[in-house]
């Protein structure tokens, strides 16, 4: 297992694909601190423009702890199409370069061989998700400094700076798992289309419907929300409340690990019965 | 010595292999012959564990053993060769060697298949015939008691095509058992000890080198002028399959062939060309059409 490891790893980072989705990932944090380096201010003062009248804002407004969780609202979209994109990869390019021919016909048991690319499709998020943090982080702190926060999230919420890391920590925690979640669906694609495009879009269609699903406003969707994966990936932001609901939280780390483990060992049983002809 | 009996592979509603039954000696070059669609590269993979059939049982000197388990003690080329592109020849070796769990020596396998001199060549530089040679260094990773090989000879020039066969011959006479699927027959028939012939799915011929020589051959004589009647009866005492004024087409036993033509010099009837087919090739042509 740990040989298979090895090579799963060396394959994913000998591939230009993953240093790609690291570059972009970096400079989208780049672009996003220099959007708000140049216009950060007047965006702040429009939108604290209601605020006036009642409340006397003191400080640092717009620091690196904002700006480095207006950074993690890319978990939306951006970071998971960035993530389907390394996931599909590292399963379909082995049907599509014909490689998976290469490494059946090895004395390895297919359970295995998909356990150790699991893992190996694991460690990857896991990693992009602290390159994500500490580029979305660190500059905007060197950029702007530190201080309390004030965001916008299911109202308005005032949080102490003290607060800030271990809501930034966990947060960070948090997409490690929802990312998990999403690249185990891109998995599931990869091995049911054996094609990483029809994989991506498909994975990223689940994304958009999922996500439209959540913005209707009629009476079922309330319902509904609770069974799509992309409100419970979402559910990060409850961390940067001032008190955060920790039951709807962890309703939604369980509902991600079950999405993950449900995924996971559909893909299990499909490859190990899996005609590759 | 491999065994399969009653092999049934099933894709869908269509049937790709039929009741197929075959023993492989140890130590054997078998070569597996069919038209396109025949059954062979599915054959192949099933053996390779990539397949699974829907009923048959496989022997491996004596024991019964699982398709998937013959991976154990065969290394396979599969279809056209695949590696990883964005590595090195050594680089795809020794990652293989990684899973395995092996210590070959990589530069003495890429030495025996012509490849040493690659170096850190990644793979979406190699020519046809550098990967043909990088997969039969693969196949060979875990030291196999089988050898698998599926068209091993596409895309080769002349050059590459007489090393192939001089490493295949080669690694018999170390023991190891060679299955080789390709349309070269004439090569195969050269080779080869045993032969195989396989036609939608089912064996229609299957028999070894002393067989294939004991038996009658489809001689073509064609001469430059017309044969005369007096000429033609030269032949009758010959099974006639086809003839015309210049051309008689007969089958007659392989040890039998010299003289004949010797005779036919003799009463002052030379041959301008003559083609020879074996039992092999006649079936494998019939089938063909």
């Amino acid at each position: 297992m740990i040989a298979l490891l090895r090579t799963e790893w060396f394959k994913v980072f000998t591939s230009l694909r993953t240093y790609l989705t690291f570059l972009i990932a970096i400079v989208l944090m780049a672009i996003i601190n220099f959007g708000l380096y140049v216009e950060g201010e007047a965006i702040l003062a429009f939108l604290l423009q209601p605020l006036k009248d009642y409340f006397l804002v003191e400080g640092n407004i717009l620091n690196g702890y904002l700006i480095a969780y207006f950074s993690l609202n890319t978990l939306w979209v951006h970071i998971p199409v960035l993530v389907i994109v390394v996931s599909a990869y590292i399963f379909s390019s082995e049907f599509e370069e014909g490689t998976i021919k290469l490494l059946l016909a090895q004395p390895i048991k297919r359970s295995r061989l998909i356990l150790a690319k699991i893992v190996t499709m694991t460690g990857y998020n896991l990693l992009f998700i602290v390159v994500l943090a500490v580029f979305a982080l660190v500059p905007a702190v060197l950029i702007f400094g530190t201080g309390d926060i004030m965001v916008l999230n299911g109202g308005l919420q005032f949080l102490l700076e003290d607060s800030f890391f271990w809501r930034y920590g966990l947060s960070v925690l948090f997409a490690m798992i929802a990312m998990t979640a999403f690249s185990s669906l891109s998995m599931y694609a990869a091995l049911y289309f054996k094609d990483s495009l029809t994989a991506i879009l498909v994975s990223f269609g689940i994304l958009i419907l999922h996500t439209l699903f959540q913005s209707f406003t009629f009476e079922v969707s309330s319902v509904w929300q609770n069974l799509l994966f992309t409100f419970h990936m979402s559910n990060w932001q409850l961390l940067f409340m001032t008190e955060v609901p920790w039951d709807q939280l962890y309703i939604s780390i369980v509902f991600l690990l079950l999405f993950t483990l449900l995924f996971s060992i559909m893909s299990v049983l499909r490859f190990k019965k899996m005609n590759i002809s | 010595m491999i065994r399969v009996t009653d092999l049934q592979l099933n894709y869908g509603a269509a049937r790709i292999l039929n009741e197929l039954s075959f023993e492989i000696p140890k130590g054997s070059m078998m070569g597996l012959i069919g038209p396109n669609g025949a059954g062979k590269s599915s054959l192949i993979k099933v053996l390779a564990g990539l397949v699974f059939p829907q009923k048959g049982q496989l022997e491996v000197n004596g024991e019964v053993t699982a398709f998937k388990d013959l991976r154990q003690r065969t290394g396979y080329m599969i279809d056209a060769p695949s590696f990883y592109k964005q590595l090195s020849g050594p680089q795809n070796l020794r990652l293989l060697q990684q899973i395995n769990e092996v210590s070959t020596d990589i530069d003495s396998l890429l030495n025996l298949v012509g490849l040493q001199d690659a170096g850190s060549k990644k793979i979406k530089h190699y020519s046809t015939g550098m990967k043909q040679r990088l997969a039969i260094a693969a196949a060979l990773i875990a030291s196999p008691e089988i050898l698998i090989l599926d068209e091993p000879f596409n895309g080769l020039d002349p050059g590459g095509y007489k090393d192939l066969w001089d490493i295949l011959t080669g690694l018999n006479q170390q023991g190891i058992t060679l299955i080789i699927s390709s349309h070269l027959l004439a090569d195969l028939e050269t080779h080869a000890t045993d032969f195989m012939l396989l036609n939608n799915g089912c064996l229609s011929l299957s028999l070894s080198k002393s067989e294939l020589h004991r038996t009658e051959r489809l001689i073509s004589f064609y001469f430059d002028k017309e044969i005369t009647k007096d000429q033609l009866q030269l032949f009758e005492p010959l099974d006639i399959r086809e003839w015309s004024s210049d051309y008689v087409q007969v089958l007659m036993k392989p040890n039998a062939i010299a003289l004949f033509t010797k005779e036919l010099l003799d009463k002052g009837l030379v041959p301008v060309n003559m083609k020879t087919q074996t039992i092999l090739q006649q079936t494998y042509f019939s089938l063909s059409r």
